[in-house]
């Protein structure tokens, strides 16, 4: 089901990383397109990796050291953020994360406060393509939210 | 007369300290901006010694699900 999948793309945590300095984060979230229509995708990637003897731990399973979680794209703005994620190395290692501009979008959907610290440091630290963002933000109803974030924590629209 | 002395001085000092607190700021900033132009692997390898760091502070209950990277 994985190896067939090419669109496998680190969720915000790992990819907030890529584009800012490190903040503490303690597992890896991987964002997938189920290939299958099912009601249960989860079941064979696990299994899978059981086989494979990597073990689980509540959610997640324990990859080289690493907690991992495999989450399903559950909308539409995420199915199109891993579409159109981006190819990053880490080392000699070629990986996706999140497009700056979709991340900043699915972060502004879930708004969690670690997602707002987040946000407050990409708008600090990262450079933003501002005309693909408002395009994202508009396209997925979430630019009026977008504005009263700024409004907060930056004091402008 | 000494009074106004004095608030001239406590005026100057704290032009001066807030001169001082401004470049703390900024050179802050510019460390963060710096420390996000390095390559994704020294980030993940920051992140892991963030991991240690907080192992010692972790609240009760809390330390199992938090655990350094192996890598």
């Amino acid at each position: 089901m994985l190896r067939s999948n090419k669109k496998l793309t680190e969720c915000p945590g790992i990819a907030a990383l890529y584009y800012i300095e490190s903040l503490l984060t303690y597992d890896l979230d991987i964002f997938f397109i189920p290939i299958e229509d099912s009601i249960d995708v989860l079941t064979p990637i696990y299994r899978y990796l059981k086989e494979k003897g990597f073990k689980a731990k509540k959610e997640h399973v324990l990859i080289e050291g690493v907690p991992v979680q495999f989450i399903p794209v559950y909308n539409d703005l995420v199915k199109e953020a891993v579409q159109y994620s981006v190819e990053v190395k880490y080392g000699r290692i070629k990986t996706r994360v999140l497009g700056l501009e979709y991340l900043i979008a699915v972060m502004l959907q879930t708004y969690r406060s670690k997602d707002r610290e987040r946000l407050v440091k990409i708008f600090e630290e990262a450079k933003i393509d501002l005309r693909l963002l408002k395009k994202i933000l508009k396209k997925y109803g979430l630019y009026d939210k977008y504005v009263r974030f700024k409004e907060k924590y930056f004091g402008a629209k | 007369m000494d009074f106004m002395i004095n608030m001239l001085d406590l005026r100057k000092s704290t032009l001066v300290q807030n001169k001082v607190l401004e470049n703390i700021i900024r050179e802050k900033g510019q460390r963060r901006k710096d420390l996000s132009k390095l390559s994704f692997k020294e980030k993940i390898h920051i992140l892991v010694q963030l991991q240690k760091m907080a192992r010692g502070v972790t609240k009760q209950g809390k330390a199992k699900d938090r655990g350094v990277w192996l890598i």
